[in-house]
């Protein structure tokens, strides 16, 4: 028997305190702010019991909802500013997750919208719909730009910026070769092209070596085999193949 | 060339084009207005519908294309098998609503409003051609702006941006009505 667990889909935390204010049927300019707060924690411990990674947009949306409560809590007006501490300037703690709650809103509800003109418009087939009509020639330029808007650039660009040369480290085909050859001379059981590489190898190390390896499967001295797609490349000298 | 010579020619350049054909291009080519185009356009449209065509001339993207009547989709799919690409997804579509109705927007600008990350589903959005990079800002980083394309438009079979409907508004603050 296998048992099915529902797990209700948010795009993010603005998503799942929608879903509470709406379940809850709250007002949401007047949020109850520990009792939402408290919801919204059981949310996210019941999905880590179901071992659902948790993006860290939930928990700064904790950590906010907690720093509202606090400051919910605090005695009003507790600076000394004096004159200036009437009461229509104190600032609801609230104000600014309930904007963006709002601000929010306001798109998710017209995403049913989008959602209902793809259905709609899924039922028109033309042009386009079939995958081999598609066009297939180079893509389209920007609407506002033309070929020759980017040739100019590139002179432009060329004339602004010379050309420079990149000092290439030396080291030779030929001695990455002599020393991957030493290196498989001493392991008769082969070597692993990470193993050959060592710890961190530069790109630079990493293409010389690739290339040793080509030159060296050209000249019929070593194998190379794999265990699995993308799985680790095995090196044996072609010789110690031989000999055991 | 008589109208219906026009209309004729209208219609094989609907079959033939791979994009909405718009009125100013369509002017271009018969050499007349685009004032005519858009009434020879539209009266072939009326003409398909009048005979119950199973295609109808959809206007969208800023032009007109041909497209199979809706109501003949279930036999499409029986033909073509269930519809190709897949639907986009509810981040997807939410993003699209947002970049819709305040593009040109920044990525930041977009996270700030949906509170979670969106690069992914920026990239998914660019890689189906639904948005495009409209610029960038001024200001520090010089960030890119995104803003809906015009297959876009196509996809939601919308003629421009001006068919879509107002955004909801915010409700009224009920409670704090007190002054």
């Amino acid at each position: 028997m296998s048992y099915t667990v529902r797990v209700e889909v948010f795009e993010g935390p603005l998503d799942l305190l929608l879903h509470l204010i709406e379940k809850n049927k709250i007002n949401i300019y007047d949020i109850p702010i520990a009792e939402i707060t408290n919801q919204y924690l059981e949310y996210l411990a019941s999905w880590q019991q179901f071992d659902i990674e948790l993006a860290s947009e939930f928990l700064l949306m904790a950590a906010t909802l907690m720093e509202i409560k606090a400051r919910a809590l605090f005695p009003k007006k507790m600076d000394g500013t004096g004159a200036s501490g009437s009461e229509e300037e104190e600032e609801d703690p609230r104000a600014e997750l309930v904007e963006r709650l709002l601000e929010y809103r306001r798109y998710k509800e017209i995403t049913s919208l989008f959602q209902e003109l793809e259905k709609q418009q899924a039922l028109r087939y033309g042009r386009g719909s079939y995958p081999e009509m598609v066009n297939t020639g180079p893509p389209p330029l920007p609407e506002d730009l033309s070929a020759e808007d980017l040739y100019r650039s590139f002179l432009a660009l060329l004339e602004e910026e010379p050309v420079r040369e990149i000092a290439l480290e030396e080291r030779s085909l030929q001695e990455r070769l002599r020393e991957v050859l030493w290196q498989l001379g001493r392991r008769p059981q082969g070597l692993t092209f990470r193993q050959l590489l060592g710890g961190r190898p530069t790109r630079q190390e990493l293409v010389l070596t690739f290339l040793v390896i080509l030159e060296l499967l050209r000249q019929g001295k070593i194998r190379v085999y794999q265990e699995q797609l993308f799985g680790e490349i095995h090196l044996v000298l072609a010789t110690a193949e031989v000999l055991t | 060339m008589t109208i219906a010579e026009a209309k004729a020619i209208l219609e094989a350049l609907l079959l033939a084009s791979p994009t909405p054909l718009t009125p100013e291009r369509a002017a271009e080519i018969l050499e007349i207005t685009p004032a005519q185009a858009l009434e020879l356009l539209e009266s072939l449209q009326r003409e398909y519908q009048a005979r119950g065509s199973g295609i109808e001339i959809q206007a969208v993207a800023h032009g007109f294309q041909l497209v199979t009547a809706p109501r003949w989709a279930p036999y499409i799919e029986k033909l073509l098998g269930p519809a190709g690409t897949g639907a986009l997804s509810h981040a997807a579509l939410e993003t699209l609503a947002i970049i819709a109705y305040r593009g040109p927007i920044t990525r930041a600008e977009i996270e700030a409003i949906r509170g979670v990350r969106s690069d992914r589903v920026l990239a998914t959005l660019l890689d189906r051609k639904l948005i495009r990079e409209a610029g960038r800002r001024d200001g520090p980083g010089r960030p890119i702006l995104f803003a809906t394309s015009e297959e876009f438009l196509r996809y939601f079979g919308l003629r421009s941006l001006d068919d879509l409907p107002p955004l909801p508004e915010k409700p009224p603050a009920e409670e704090s009505a007190g002054t």
